[in-house]
């Protein structure tokens, strides 16, 4: 009674060491295997010079694709080699079907500050012409530039990283079994 | 937990985790459709006789012809006469974490798209109560739908962990019956196949255009707001 009552104790316990040791931090690499980490504004799109100022386009996705999109501009003097904050960013999208988007890029939707970023919902693909109007001071200068959207992502390959996460661990697993269960036959 | 050795609990365990999967599959829009032509094709004036049959078929015929298949190989790979009762018995258990993922990732799905209607309806309760504090129920909530970009990779996140679990009951379960590697392989495989053919249901549903039971749509807002 004694020694039934201590082993099932004993494999209460092992089963929370496993719990603790394998089955915990299995679930928090899971957990963290979905962070990305990406420089400011992210991919370059394009850098133009008219007159004295300097575009950088930036996006977080590449390629761009349907639905919303993060872009951001760095504009800067280039005669004094330095961003100017208190311009004015206005862009145009227009599609090939002349579908026309117009939107404000700002300070404020920026996560670095020195940025001008605009958050815009993509509708469809296709080649869209982007129209950028700085106004600084008394200029307004236009930068025009083709944008293209490609076709949406299958949601299977968007996804491939929850759906891969099981068939890996359970891959590893067989293979840590076969070498404890070899471990176990020439123990024996 | 003796209970989950029991034959009639096995067969329960079954039952629901197959309908965890029908339930969601039904609800697809392209399966009402095929619904929706099967019954014009037989010509049925009921459309409640097309889903007795369809479901008695993807609850009870499916289920026990794949269940049958995995006793039956499982037996044939391992190479070791276990009753049929008995293999049921014991890896039915094995398909409770799948099973729930399932409901979870669904009845999630419908949560969070539908968190909304709670609004009018609250509103509703309390006008009835003599509350007029929280205002006229706006019923328009409740047809909003928001996009929520994150909630399949959620859904399949959770199914992914209840297969998991499922492959490893199974194996535990397999490993107690003292047999070498390879066997146990053999008997735990035709189990982990049919895991899989369910969680590749699962992911398939995940992706698949829902109808939206819960939210008012197709004029029903306009009916409650003119109430």
């Amino acid at each position: 009674m004694v020694y039934e009552q201590m082993s099932r104790a004993k494999s209460k316990g092992a089963i929370a060491h496993h719990l603790v040791n394998r089955v915990l931090p299995l679930i928090v690499s899971i957990l963290t295997m979905g962070i990305s980490i990406r420089a400011d504004g992210g991919n370059v799109l394009w850098q133009r010079t008219m007159g004295s100022i300097t575009v950088t386009a930036f996006t977080t996705q590449s390629p761009l694709r349907p639905g919303p999109a993060d872009i951001s501009f760095l504009v800067e003097n280039n005669e004094q080699s330095r961003p100017i904050l208190d311009a004015q960013v206005f862009v145009t999208f227009q599609s090939e079907t002349g579908v026309t988007m117009r939107t404000e890029a700002t300070h404020a939707q920026a996560r670095n500050k020195l940025l001008y970023c605009t958050l815009i919902d993509l509708p469809k693909p296709g080649h869209w012409k982007m129209t950028l109007l700085v106004v600084h001071a008394a200029e307004r200068i236009e930068f025009v530039s083709d944008l293209a959207v490609s076709e949406p992502q299958s949601p299977l390959i968007a996804n491939w990283k929850f759906m891969a996460f099981p068939f890996t661990i359970a891959i590893l697993f067989i293979f840590q079994q076969r070498l404890a269960w070899k471990r176990d036959a020439t123990h024996r | 937990m003796r209970w989950f050795r029991r034959f009639d609990g096995a067969v329960l365990i079954f039952l629901l985790v197959f309908a965890a999967f029908v339930n969601a599959g039904s609800m697809m829009e392209s399966v009402q459709r095929q619904e929706q032509t099967l019954q014009m094709t037989l010509h049925s004036g009921s459309f409640h006789l097309i889903l007795l049959v369809s479901f008695l078929f993807a609850l009870v015929v499916v289920p026990a012809l794949l269940v049958a298949g995995s006793v039956s190989l499982a037996k044939i790979l391992s190479g070791r006469h276990i009753r049929w009762r008995e293999s049921v018995s014991t890896f039915a258990q094995a398909f409770v974490p799948l099973g729930f993922s399932m409901w979870l990732a669904h009845f999630s799905y419908h949560l969070v798209n539908g968190a909304l209607t709670a609004v009018p309806v609250i509103q509703r309760a309390a006008k009835s109560a003599g509350l007029s504090i929280l205002g006229k129920p706006d019923w328009s909530l409740s047809a909003s739908m928001s996009s929520f970009d994150w909630l399949p990779s959620v859904q399949l996140l959770v199914l992914g962990l209840g297969f998991l679990f499922t492959l490893y009951v199974a194996w535990r379960v397999a490993r107690g019956v003292h047999l070498q590697f390879a066997r146990t392989v053999g008997l735990v495989a035709p189990w982990a196949v049919l895991a899989l053919v369910l969680y590749s249901a699962g992911v398939w549903i995940v992706f698949q255009p829902m109808q939206m039971r819960g939210m008012m749509m197709d004029g029903t807002t306009e009916w409650c707001m003119s109430k």
